[in-house]
């Protein structure tokens, strides 16, 4: 049962995770579109928003961690 | 990238507290002498000093100025505090090492430290006044009583999410590359290769995110400086 746990955390997280990239990653490729001259700045807005998101995924990659260590032997 | 607390350790406890020096705390201490020889050297020769004047020019750039009061002294600051950060999350990559950031206890240490420091540089600019940034304004009275648990509650929510937002990337880029060489070595001679290549990209990837890590940190530390010196309300 731990281990469905653990599973479901990781990939329900990485679900809404991959989605909240995708617009990132889109609007940003939108917006260096339109405006070319800001590719250096945005590119780093982009990263710094990026390392936000992704840390959402790792809590719930140590929550699964903490769940499968918890488990009943 | 071993398991910690195991391996290597000297057992050492004050008081019944115990303070083995273990390799997390010898990569730290290497990793400190490391910087503060770097810096050293730096002043002495040209070549190192070009290296100097990038890192001094990008941390003024990017965390410093986004205080704007007494940019000189918090500069100084974060640039310890970026370096410190950066050069641990490296020393995991090294064959047999591990990266104390990688540990729940330094990040925690290193974010109760962020957090000392904008709080009473804060209540050193601002006075005793400095509590009053906790009340939202423009608000009835009333709602008030939900108010500021709630501004309390996300004021030591930020140390909190800086650690362990360090820590897990950290920790999950190990446990990746570990997942990675257990493949590689539980798969036949013929695609050994395959795993091999992924512990490759990975281990860049991770080199990359050392970086942003390092630098989403001192950016936050920064940030959360300057709300408290500056008062966002």
């Amino acid at each position: 049962m731990n281990s469905l746990a653990a599973g479901l955390a990781i990939g329900l997280a990485a679900l809404g995770v991959s989605f909240s990239l995708a617009i990132v990653y889109f609007k940003t490729l939108d917006s260096i579109s339109r405006q070319p001259d800001l590719l250096g700045s945005l590119r780093v807005l982009m990263f710094i928003g990026f390392a936000f998101i992704e840390a959402i995924a790792l809590y719930a990659l140590v929550i699964s961690f903490m769940l499968i260590q918890s488990a009943p032997k | 990238m071993q398991e910690h607390g195991a391996g290597f350790s000297i057992p050492f406890s004050v008081a019944g507290l115990d303070l083995s020096i273990t390799l997390p705390v010898m990569i730290m201490w290497g990793v400190s002498s490391f910087i503060f020889l770097f810096l050293l050297i730096a002043n002495h020769s040209h070549s190192v000093k070009r290296v100097q004047f990038f890192i001094f020019d990008f941390i003024s750039d990017a965390f410093a100025k986004s205080i704007h009061t007494k940019t000189k002294i918090w500069y100084s600051f974060l640039l310890t505090l970026f370096l410190f950060v950066f050069f641990n999350n490296l020393c995991g990559l090294f064959p047999g090492g591990e990266s104390p950031t990688g540990n729940i206890n330094v990040t925690a240490a290193l974010a109760v430290a962020v957090f000392l420091i904008s709080q009473i540089s804060g209540f050193f600019v601002h006075g005793p006044t400095h509590v009053t940034h906790l009340i939202p304004s423009g608000i009835p009275k009333v709602m008030l009583v939900f108010f500021i648990p709630l501004e309390l509650i996300s004021l030591l929510a930020k140390p909190f999410s800086l650690a362990v937002r360090l820590f897990a990337n950290m920790m999950a880029g190990h446990k990746v590359l570990l997942i990675f060489m257990g493949l590689g070595m539980a798969s036949p001679a013929l695609i050994k290769l395959l795993p091999f290549g992924g512990v490759v990209l990975i281990s860049l990837f991770e080199m990359f995110v050392s970086f942003i890590q390092a630098f989403i940190f001192t950016y936050l530390a920064s940030f959360y400086i300057s709300d408290a010196v500056n008062g966002a309300h």
